[in-house]
């Protein structure tokens, strides 16, 4: 293969993929405008599309996506009922291993005082129906839904062994809602993911168990200004992960975001650590990629564009130099994909 | 059963992502079945591990 550098696929840990048609208007209107559950333009379209509309941009989505070397994916399937099979079916066109995270068509705007014991039988429906099918969950906010809904989620996921996947303290009102602490009462058990975590103190982060826990730094910064606290989540033990959110917003590009990690958190964050958070600690979870016997292979080689590079440099070189036009192969299994 | 030796100027190779040299990676149905430097399973490398 030459002069190329192998690494394990990457994992992209939280993606929203079908907003990717709102790119034109993202930066036009109020972020709950345009994403937010229930009144925003996202799910006020997905109501009234028919999925296969979506089939060709998905298609392109994924695309850019394998081409940026991820190979796994963990994505929110916003009305998971509807858009799972044609989410599914064209993320594995294209070889991503996916990892479904539907979400119930039922959510609250918020919870009313005297409605916690309540479960919603629309709700209980479709996680029921997302268990029996194999899929995993994703839940808006736990703010989203009674005491009671969280409970029964993480009971039924948890059984099956199936990942749930929450957005935590992303933004000031949802703290302030103690989101946390819900989710920590009722979320902790099975393979629950906390996405975001923006607004959490280290005094936060030491409360939450070891569960996988995903930042997604240029949203973040678009969205609400500020990174998560990403060296006291290490610190904390915790094995962070790497999303892009809104593929409205974010290019769906590890790379970019792996450079802007290097560039913000420098003080608190290596190079090895942030590729291992979008590798092997991501494979550590059942999410991705390592390359060692008796595993799949499943590699990207990265063309090197220097003479004689030191094995000292390679994990500063990989999370600032390299950018997708450096990708030159996609190894699934005994099978090479040259990528142009 | 399908068969493949890739090598690499330099692969990240385990949970720690140690990076080693010159490498040949072979595969078989699918799954690493060794790590070394020439093609065949049964030539393992040292680690040689530069940090």
């Amino acid at each position: 293969m030459g002069n190329t550098l192998l690494i394990p696929q990457l994992t992209n840990a939280h993606v929203h993929v079908l907003d990717y048609f709102l790119m034109d208007i993202f930066n036009k209107y109020y972020i709950d405008d345009v994403v937010g559950a229930p009144y925003g333009l996202k799910y006020y379209y997905l109501r009234r599309v028919n999925p296969e509309s979506l089939r060709n941009g998905l298609a392109m989505v994924f695309r850019r996506i394998r081409n940026y070397g991820i190979g796994c994916l963990l994505a929110i399937i916003e009305y998971g009922r509807l858009f799972t099979d044609v989410v599914i079916n064209e993320a594995r066109r294209v070889g991503l291993c996916i990892i479904p995270l539907a979400e119930p068509s039922a959510f609250r705007v918020y919870v009313k005082p005297g409605e916690e014991e309540d479960v919603d039988e629309g709700f209980e429906d479709d996680v029921r129906y997302f268990v029996d099918n194999g899929l995993g969950v994703s839940l808006i906010s736990p703010l989203n839904y009674t005491m009671a809904e969280l409970r029964l989620v993480s009971r039924l996921s948890g059984s099956r062994g199936l990942p749930i996947s929450t957005h935590v303290s992303e933004t000031e009102d949802t703290y302030l809602d103690n989101d946390l602490g819900r989710a920590l009462t009722t979320l902790v058990t099975g393979n629950t993911v906390f996405v975001h975590l923006t607004q959490l103190s280290e005094e936060d982060l030491a409360k939450i168990p070891t569960l996988p826990v995903v930042t997604c730094p240029r949203s973040n910064i678009e969205f609400v200004g500020r990174l998560a606290r990403v060296g006291a989540m290490l610190r904390r033990g915790l094995k962070p992960l790497i999303g892009t959110d809104n593929v409205a917003l974010i290019e769906p590009d590890l790379w970019d975001e792996m450079k802007v990690m290097r560039l913000l958190m420098n003080g608190e964050l290596n190079s090895h650590t942030i590729l291992n958070m979008a590798t092997s600690w991501a494979w550590s979870w059942g999410f991705g990629y390592i390359i060692r016997e008796g595993e799949t292979m499943r590699g990207v080689a990265l063309r090197i564009g220097y003479e004689n590079m030191s094995l000292d440099y390679v994990y500063e070189y990989l999370t600032t130099r390299i950018s997708s036009g450096d990708i030159v192969y996609l190894i699934d299994g005994s099978s090479i994909t040259r990528i142009t | 059963m399908r068969r493949l030796s890739i090598k690499s100027a330099i692969a990240l190779v385990d949970q720690e992502l140690r990076p080693i040299r010159d490498t040949v990676i072979d595969i078989s149905d699918d799954e690493i079945t060794g790590i070394g430097r020439i093609p065949g399973s049964n030539n393992v490398v040292t680690w040689e591990i530069h940090y």
